[in-house]
């Protein structure tokens, strides 16, 4: 008897602690995030730290209930000098607790970059409520909290848009590349690479694109759009490299996954080419115990949209087409390296760590100064690119025009 | 006394879980930390040595078959010079074991999940757990560990598959840099977490069926798994987390669980995969409770080891509060101070017990 009644009172104070409901957070009492913004005044000592909340009212309701006519985000501003103490001091704004897994984007504006990243990544991985799964973004001519309050199209959440857009661009056009904040630190770490992270500013009327009228017109004020890589040295933003040339970071860092360019016919005009698959491979090679390093690029392509007389029957105009391929994705890339090493002086490839790769001994040695060896090391870029198809056609109704021309005047 | 019997293949569970315990949670940021990409080779030293270490506790047990730690203990040096011996044995096993192992949980789930609960709770609800599995004997828990086995084998593999994806294997290059005396230093670390503790199964192994041969390629077997999936964790934490973040991370395997993200399907499922560590740490908590609670009943002459389990339950919620005052301290006190303590206890004992037998057999001859 008295052990039975031990037994279920034991159940039952057993029952009282794994409810679980300790560190319950109830739905309505939070504020999910959807992305963060980090801003700075030249010259001032406080960052304007703001957050993209998700109105889950609005993003819930299926027309008539609650949240009509409110946007379907708010942003919050506060300023501070650290990111912690700004994210609770929002709670004197925002009347929920900010909920930070669901976090997709990290915005930091040209100023915080410039002036150096290192006071501000912190936090992001050391709280628990971080997950790593956001990226990380650098504006260009705008300030991070602008961008977080545009109006986008298609996506209610601006956040989203911003993930999936930079997503879908590294995928199918390649010079972007999605940065997650592990990266950055690792290669703010390492000796022998420099971080990158890619850039994103606002087209248009920045504040008629925060006004939600934005939305009804077909034609938005503004786009929020991503634009080339933003170069670091440490962890201070130093330049920018142009589209093409974030390209040819991106084939160096293997992570051209698809991407269309255009490649010069034999007599004048363009071809433009689909890359479908391309891998880079990166060596470091000894000479006289200088290093070099040695890329070989392995594209494959298809051609898809011809804008020139080009007979694509002939099989030698495939392989002309492909020499020029070759010789435009090379000097993509060494523009790239050249950028990069004598602009910039900064080892956004990590050539430092490939040299530790092959040779531990040598990178040992040079290792501290890296950063002035960097702009002297020599670098070959080897490219073979392989044309496989037309697409559904063979050859474009400009060739075909040229022959019935010609046709024409013989018969004459 | 616990009349309890196990089967070789429970033997090897519970040896395999204590084998990883607490390991696999930490293990990889400390050795991260000190050979960088080389993690893996210290464990694969480790688990040599382990071996080897485990065959040499089993000699000891096999010197007086059917007999505990404790009792041949006594056996070698009498009453009243092994029950000290034993009361130091005691101490390690129940204070630093159990103790440490306990705040490693309490610790994680205050960081990683919950932390605005306090620690006291999640102590107790283990150590009623642990109390009430001690009391139904060693029986029950090694039934119980065989029925989670299969679970716990197809989370870890659940875990290596779903993480595999990220690997870049650039991260293990370049390999054998690490120079030789980190490799010492941290070959040595590993074997303080999965090897001397070993020692403690010893009050266990009486109570299983097998004997001889059949008993130590089981308990072989179970060490070596164990030390297997601490290996394959430690090389993915590299492969996929990287140097820094791994050395960086309190736990990094949870780091990298919660890297895990299958065509945007499959993911945020980190905390299904930290029931790997639950189970692994609560059978390594119970051997040292057990090993600890038994020997206690051995040295003083209780019939029924029972009695103590809830006055020692209670002891030690207050003392795994009490081991570390914070997170620093413990990392700080598992890479220097746990390591000559274990390695007193797993290395310098065991050898003295092997020599006082040798010699009592010379002198009886």
């Amino acid at each position: 008897m008295k052990r039975t009644f031990l037994l279920v009172l034991t159940m039952l104070l057993v029952v009282l602690m794994i409810t679980g409901c300790w560190n319950r957070r109830e739905l309505n009492e939070l504020s999910i995030v959807g992305a963060i913004g980090i801003d700075k005044e030249p010259g001032a000592d406080q960052y304007m730290f703001s957050v993209q909340v998700i109105n889950q009212g609005v993003i819930s309701s299926k027309g008539g209930g609650e949240g009509i006519g409110q946007a379907s985000v708010t942003t919050f501003e506060m300023e501070t000098s650290s990111m912690f103490e700004g994210m609770r001091r929002l709670t004197t704004v925002s009347p929920r607790k900010l909920y930070l897994a669901h976090m997709r984007m990290l915005i930091l504006s040209e100023e915080v970059a410039k002036e150096g990243v290192g006071p501000i990544l912190d936090l992001f991985s050391r709280d628990h409520e971080y997950r790593p799964d956001f990226y990380v973004i650098v504006t260009k001519d705008t300030k991070a909290g602008d961008v977080l309050k545009q109006f986008t199209q298609i996506e209610k959440v601006p956040a989203n848009k911003l993930f999936s857009s930079l997503e879908m661009s590294e995928k199918h056009w390649a010079p972007t590349v999605a940065v997650r904040l592990d990266e950055v630190e690792a290669s703010l770490v390492s000796l022998g690479k420099q971080p990158v992270l890619t850039g994103v500013m606002v087209r248009g009327d920045e504040r008629a694109g925060e006004s939600e009228k934005a939305l009804q017109r077909l034609e938005p004020p503004a786009y929020v759009v991503y634009t080339g890589i933003g170069v670091f040295r440490g962890d201070k933003l130093v330049g920018w490299l142009n589209e093409e040339e974030s390209k040819g970071y991106n084939y160096i860092a293997d992570n051209v996954k698809s991407t269309v360019g255009p490649l010069a016919c034999p007599q004048k005009g363009e071809v433009i080419l689909e890359m479908i698959r391309s891998s880079s491979n990166v060596q470091a090679k000894f000479q006289n115990g200088k290093p070099q390093i040695q890329i070989k690029i392995k594209a494959e392509g298809n051609v898809g949209e011809v804008l020139c007389d080009v007979d694509l029957q002939d099989p030698k105009t495939i392989e002309k087409l492909e020499r020029n391929g070759e010789q435009r994705i090379k000097q993509i890339i060494q523009r790239a390296v050249d950028k990069a090493q004598h602009q910039y002086r900064s080892d956004i490839f990590g050539f430092g760590e490939v040299i530790h790769r092959e040779d531990a001994k040598y990178w040992k040695k040079i290792q501290g100064e890296w950063d002035e060896v960097f702009p002297h090391v020599p670098v070959v870029v080897d490219v073979d690119l392989q044309i496989r198809r037309t697409g559904t056609k063979v050859n474009s109704y400009l060739t075909e025009m040229r022959k019935a021309r010609e046709k024409a005047k013989e018969q004459k | 006394m616990d009349n309890g019997k196990i089967s070789g293949h429970q033997l090897m569970i519970l040896t395999m879980l204590f084998t990883m315990g607490s390991s696999i949670l930490v293990v990889p940021s400390g050795l991260a930390g000190t050979v960088q990409q080389d993690a893996w080779l210290p464990v694969v030293v480790g688990i040599v040595v382990t071996l080897a270490l485990s065959w040499f506790y089993l000699y000891i047990g096999s010197l007086y078959p059917d007999r505990t730690l404790v009792e041949i203990i006594e056996k070698l040096f009498g009453r009243w010079v092994g029950a000290p011996i034993t009361l130091l044995f005691i101490v390690v096993a129940f204070c630093v074991g159990s103790g440490s192992c306990l705040y490693y949980l309490g610790d994680f789930m205050t960081t990683q999940i919950m932390p605005e609960t306090p620690i006291q709770y999640f102590h107790l609800l283990y150590i009623l757990l642990l109390i009430q599995g001690t009391r139904l004997g060693l029986e029950t828990l090694a039934r119980s560990a065989e029925i989670l086995f299969p679970f716990f084998l197809l989370l870890v593999i659940a875990f290596i598959i779903f993480v595999s994806p990220q690997i870049e294997t650039d991260r293990l290059q370049p390999m054998l840099e690490a120079e030789f005396k980190p490799i010492l230093q941290s070959t040595l670390s590993y074997v303080s977490f999965s090897g001397f503790p070993l020692i403690f199964m010893l009050m266990l192994t009486p109570a299983c069926t097998d004997r001889g041969k059949r008993l130590q390629k089981k308990f072989l077997l179970g060490n070596l798994i164990g030390g297997l999936l601490i290996l394959i964790t430690t090389i993915l934490c590299v492969l996929v987390l990287g140097v820094d973040a791994t050395s960086r991370s309190m736990y990094p395997n949870y780091a990298l669980a919660r890297k895990i993200n299958l065509f945007n399907f499959i993911n945020r499922i980190e905390v299904i995969m930290a029931i790997i560590w639950f189970v692994s740490l609560f059978f390594k908590i119970v051997v040292y409770f057990y090993a600890g609670v038994l020997a206690m009943a051995q040295l003083l002459r209780i019939e029924n080891y029972r009695v103590l389990t809830f006055p020692f339950g209670m002891m030690l919620y207050v003392l795994s509060l009490m081991v570390y005052p914070d997170s620093s301290f413990m990392r700080h006190w598992d890479s220097t101070i746990w390591v000559p303590l274990i390695a007193t206890f797993g290395l310098v004992f065991p050898l003295l017990f092997v020599a006082v037998a040798i010699g009592k057999k010379f002198l009886t001859r």
